[in-house]
């Protein structure tokens, strides 16, 4: 009975399937590898205080500047605070900022660029304040409004989410300039569907693709801009420990204490390079044409 | 041609209006008085009044904003405070620094980058590929000012090689100059060099499937030559794209690079600036950056029509 080895069972149809995008994500090495440093990292943030050995802001003047040892795995810094404990804690105010960073970016882009691509009459002037807060360089552009808004941690937040929100609007109205024009698209508006509910069950769900990938990269340039922000002295003011302003404080002792600045920085950079590889798997399987994007 | 040019340049003039505007928009955002914030605590009454006088605090808005543009025509872009000097004297004094130091960063990318992503294209998906691709992610996702702090550490103050900061002018001593540079141009540089590396490396892939470098290999043509000579000229395109993104990325570097390093440039002005709360400053200095960025790109895309007809009668 050869005829049984062509039948159409349920397992073989399974089979036969394309991979979901979960399990083509579980075989991608890099998002993988990506996905389980982030991990690590939030749940440094959550359960801080749990692993911390001594409290972040405490002082002790006898024990400044103290290597890396046993009792002090990271070492102290200039006050005799526990950089070990300081860089456990800065991750929440880093994670944090850069989630909310990306979230409302998300938001703002989103509703942005679907009235810019959606709406033909909201293309040009939208698009051409896009532009112009475009035209200025990212970082200079939030360092010169968290200057004006003064150091915050929510002031961070708003300057970089005015800086990126244009960047995510872009790519948002040029795939709902494409999604508009589909056939299902037309179909429904020739069906008298309301503009609301295209936008809510058509353009909205078939524009998330690029959205995700962006919002992935977003996430990472916000928690090195954070960085920077707070470098400058413009970011979250100390002593809340973020990973920027450990690094600021380290930089006046470079010379006779460089670990102060080292594993801040080692911090950030692993948090960042996790979030791009995460981007970057994400890219290769919901959406394989995107190219690279810098903001 | 022609058409093409002024088609860009009226799209670019809307965006600079916006951009003036928002430049200006940059003190309304200040809570409470920036007179205080710029003159602290402890001003008397008479200080303060003198920074509302400067800056027109004690005018409405619109009066305000109507002067910015009134002396902004005349290329005037008001007094800084703490120099005390015109804003944009202040900058042209320090835009040969930030030149000499963005223009060896962009050599350095596309010295590094464009034979990285060269040879990640040619050995596509082995391990020089992937190593070039982690190197590129690297570079992305180091802070920059990080780097440049441990690269002092290391060749300025452990190794002794390089000077830790500073400027020395070409005029004073050129080899001096070079060796001041190498340190902050290379740490201005790492993150574009994985940005063109990848746009290299995913432009050549698309020009190795082509037919006539099938053809060209087909022939008995090394690889090298197939690569050089025919394959090659296709990069220019990703260069031009990379120049044009990144000077905005240096410009933006430039403002954290030149203060860790302390090169006396306009990044540092404007660092200075944002830390001395001198609101002429800043609004000059994004003003004028942003400006040279639209114009920039203006250029950028004349190149693009130049190199590539295709361009020209496009839907741009």
């Amino acid at each position: 009975m050869a005829s049984v080895d062509t039948l159409a069972t349920p397992e073989r149809l399974e089979a036969a399937r394309p991979p979901s995008i979960w399990r083509k994500l579980l075989r991608h090495r890099l998002f993988m590898t990506g996905a389980t440093l982030l991990l690590l990292m939030v749940l440094l943030a959550i359960f801080a205080d749990l692993i911390e050995i001594r409290p972040p802001e405490k002082m002790q003047v006898r024990l400044r500047f103290k290597t890396p040892d046993f009792a002090y795995p990271l070492g102290t810094d200039n006050y005799g605070r526990d950089i070990y404990s300081r860089l456990v804690h800065g991750s929440r105010l880093s994670l944090a900022i850069g989630f909310a960073v990306a979230l409302i970016t998300g938001i703002l882009g989103t509703a942005i660029g679907v009235a810019a691509g959606y709406f033909k009459r909201l293309d040009g002037p939208l698009m051409r304040l896009m532009d112009a807060l475009m035209a200025f360089p990212a970082i200079l552009l939030a360092i010169a409004i968290a200057a004006a808004l003064g150091p915050s941690a929510m002031n961070a937040v708003i300057a970089l989410a005015v800086v990126y929100t244009p960047r995510t609007a872009r790519i948002v109205r040029s795939t709902v300039l494409v999604v508009r024009e589909t056939d299902y698209v037309q179909a429904a508006k020739a069906c008298g569907a309301r503009d609301r509910w295209i936008i809510w069950r058509h353009v909205l769900p078939n524009s998330m693709a690029p959205l995700i990938v962006q919002l992935t990269f977003i996430f990472a340039y916000a928690i090195l801009a954070e960085s920077i922000l707070s470098f400058l002295g413009v970011g979250p003011p100390p002593p809340i420990p973020t990973w920027g302003n450990m690094i600021a404080e380290g930089k006046d002792y470079l010379r006779e204490a460089s670990y102060i600045c080292f594993f801040p920085g080692v911090a950030v950079a692993l948090t960042c390079l996790a979030l791009n590889l995460l981007g970057d798997g994400l890219r290769d399987v919901l959406d394989p044409r995107l190219r690279v994007q810098i903001g | 041609m022609l058409e093409f040019m002024l088609r860009r340049t009226l799209i670019a003039l809307p965006v600079l209006l916006l951009v003036s505007l928002i430049s200006a928009l940059i003190m309304e955002m200040v809570p409470g008085d920036p007179a205080v914030l710029i003159a602290g605590q402890s001003a008397t009454d008479l200080e303060l009044a003198q920074i509302r006088e400067q800056l027109g605090l004690n005018r409405p808005f619109l009066s305000r904003l109507f002067d910015w543009y009134v002396a902004l025509a005349r290329g005037d872009l008001g007094d800084s405070i703490l120099l005390n000097r015109p804003v944009t004297q202040a900058i042209v004094e320090r835009v040969p620094v930030t030149l000499a130091l963005a223009g060896s960063a962009l050599l350095l990318t596309i010295l590094l980058g464009v034979p990285c992503g060269v040879l990640s294209a040619v050995y596509a998906n082995t391990w020089i590929d992937q190593a070039l691709l982690t190197f590129s992610l690297l570079g992305v996702s180091i802070p920059n000012f990080w780097l440049s702090l441990m690269l002092i550490v290391l060749f300025g103050v452990m190794l002794d090689w390089l000077p830790a900061g500073g400027y020395i002018p070409f005029a004073d001593d050129p080899l001096g100059w070079v060796k001041c540079l190498i340190l902050p141009a290379f740490s201005l540089a790492l993150l574009q060099v994985g940005l063109l590396a990848r746009i290299t490396r995913a432009t050549m892939l698309e020009v190795l499937q082509q037919d006539y470098v099938r053809t060209a290999r087909a022939k008995g043509l090394p690889v090298l030559m197939v690569v050089g000579k025919h394959a090659f000229k296709n990069v220019l395109i990703p260069v031009i794209t990379v120049i044009g993104i990144s000077f905005g990325l240096l410009l933006s570097g430039s403002v954290v690079i030149e203060t860790v390093y302390s090169l006396p440039g306009m990044g540092r002005l404007l660092a200075n600036a944002v830390f001395g709360r001198d609101y002429p400053l800043i609004q000059g200095g994004l003003l004028v950056t942003a400006a040279v960025l639209v114009l920039l790109n203006l250029v950028v895309d004349v190149l693009y029509a130049m190199v590539d007809p295709r361009v020209r009668y496009g839907k741009r």
